[in-house]
């Protein structure tokens, strides 16, 4: 396993923000191309190995302050490919391609920029909570670093040119990454969609398309990309924001006072249940994670902090396990595992809470 | 999660899906989930590509199809319809050479067909690009202008003769 991914704590992004409550995480990529190469999709094997060495190098050269490090992911173990996928520093594309690629990450992982994933460079960052501005702000300042060095594909007519038709002018993407059990659970995803409808965004599960919304944790970001700046994409993604989380701590608060007994003996039950199974799956595991999660935030349940809270739902996924494990497993050996991850941590947590 | 979900190939029906393509079956986009095996047998593209009645068919299905005609890029080697199959783009000359009907699709796609957002800047970009970059920047002054914003027309002005300074000499081909 990667010496940079071993022993160390999850990326800053996890331990919190303005608005964590509702926002987990705040997310602003940007896809460039160099000129003069074709795209990845028309590029034979040589071509691809040639950009992979010129970026990579471009990269390095550019000095970034903390230095980045990097990667080959054609030359590193699935196991490792799928904790980044995890950790969101790179897209599940990223680890499933078998191009000569490559992953650059910052020390805490608030930074990484893709080398031949579907565009020659995607460069993304990362924050915690509410701070969408910031990451905007985060990754053109790196986009300017890079256009230093690296001559990029662009047109007057079109902005930045991309590979698929849906990235082309900004190449930005950026996204939320929300917390919506209330919303889920008072069956009001019509709201949400009519909200994410009317301003043109999209809404995915927490890892990217097709997938649901495992523990009720979505990503919410811009369609548009050409014919819009960077600030109204960011503007845009934040109002509709709001609007959720107003949403989704409105809900919060009439669950807790409307139907506070019900969700008490909910919460108590999840809670004896997680501290008595021997065996679980990651989807189970992530949806009672995800009740404890608002009951946490909601103050219903003493026993939890928040941050150690969503450490645990991260350290619920599956590759993730094996890191605990430091070992291969299959999905029984990984669902036993979980278990006893989860029971080992929530008693932790209360031995610590008797002491206090 | 999807580690215990994933789709089988519906050509070999054995080996795990990897490739999601759309392929037209008379007449009708259809998703196809097949193995990099079947995939390969079947020379990697779907059946009908360049063929006369598929071209035809991707013209009812995406009309601006007509303004781009069959003209294959010289860099690349991808015509408008086999940029349509696989909705990606070979290279940047395609934004060219397909540009009468990338306005009526990037409406389609965007609401827009034209750029406002950032130019880049630095070192490493093309002469060609300084010309444009410098045009760009032009309009932005005529719009921070029109808005009274004239911190922001002096910051823009400052740019473009920065920008056209730094191409003298410093732009290697």
């Amino acid at each position: 396993m990667l010496e940079a991914l071993k022993n160390k704590k999850l990326g800053r992004w996890l331990q919190g923000g303005p608005q964590d409550d509702v926002v987990l995480s705040s997310r602003s990529r940007l896809a460039r191309n160099i000129a003069g190469y074709p795209f990845l999709t028309r590029a034979g094997k040589s071509q691809v190995a040639r950009i992979e060495e010129l970026v990579h190098k471009k990269i390095l050269d550019a000095g970034f302050k903390p230095p980045l490090q990097y990667y080959r992911l054609d030359r590193i173990d699935p196991f490792d490919l799928r904790l980044m996928v995890e950790r969101h520093l790179i897209a599940r594309n990223h680890a499933d391609s078998d191009l000569v690629r490559g992953i650059a990450f910052s020390e805490d992982e608030s930074l990484s920029i893709m080398v031949n994933e579907e565009d020659h460079l995607r460069m993304q960052t990362i924050y915690g909570g509410m701070q969408l501005a910031e990451a905007a702000d985060a990754v053109i300042k790196v986009d300017n670093i890079l256009a230093e060095h690296l001559p990029y594909a662009f047109s007057a007519d079109y902005g930045y040119l991309t590979a698929c038709p849906t990235n082309v002018g900004t190449g930005m993407r950026t996204s939320v990454m929300v917390h919506l059990p209330a919303i889920m659970m008072s069956r009001d995803m019509d709201k949400l969609t009519r909200i994410c409808e009317d301003m043109n965004l999209a809404l995915r599960g927490l890892y990217g398309e097709g997938t649901h919304g495992a523990a009720d944790i979505y990503q919410i970001s811009n369609n548009v990309t050409l014919g819009i700046t960077e600030q109204e994409i960011t503007g845009h993604v934040e109002t509709a924001t709001k609007l959720i989380v107003d949403l989704e701590r409105d809900i919060r608060d009439s669950l807790k006072t409307k139907h506070g007994k019900e969700l008490d003996k909910r919460l108590g039950k999840t809670l004896e249940l997680l501290h008595n199974i021997k065996s679980i799956s990651s989807e189970e595991a992530l949806n009672m994670l995800s009740l404890l999660r608002m009951g946490t935030r909601l103050g219903l349940i003493n026993e939890l902090t928040e941050s150690k809270m969503d450490e645990l739902l991260f350290m619920s996924l599956p590759a993730h396990l094996q890191t605990i494990a430091r070992r291969e497993a299959d999905s029984v050996k990984r669902n036993e595992m979980r278990a006893s991850y989860i029971r080992k941590n929530l008693k932790s947590l209360e031995n610590k809470n008797e002491e206090t | 999660m999807s580690e215990e979900s994933e789709g089988v190939c519906q050509e070999c029906g054995r080996d795990k899906a990897k490739i999601h393509i759309t392929d037209f079956i008379d007449g009708k986009p259809v998703k196809k989930h097949i193995c990099q095996k079947c995939y390969d047998a079947e020379g990697g593209m779907p059946s009908l590509s360049s063929s006369d009645l598929f071209a035809k068919l991707v013209g009812i299905i995406a009309p601006e199809v007509k303004k781009a005609g069959r003209q294959k890029c010289s860099d690349c080697g991808i015509d408008y319809i086999e940029f349509r199959q696989s909705f990606k783009f070979g290279c940047a000359k395609d934004y060219v050479l397909f540009k009468d009907a990338l306005d009526e699709l990037f409406e389609d796609i965007h609401g827009a067909s034209h750029h406002t957002g950032r130019v880049p800047e630095g070192k490493a970009q093309s002469a060609t690009g300084t010309k444009q970059r410098v045009e760009m920047l032009n309009r932005e002054l005529a719009k921070a202008v029109e808005k009274e914003d004239f911190e922001r027309a002096a910051q823009l002005k400052r740019k473009i003769k920065q920008v056209e300074q730094s191409s003298v000499g410093s732009i290697k081909k």
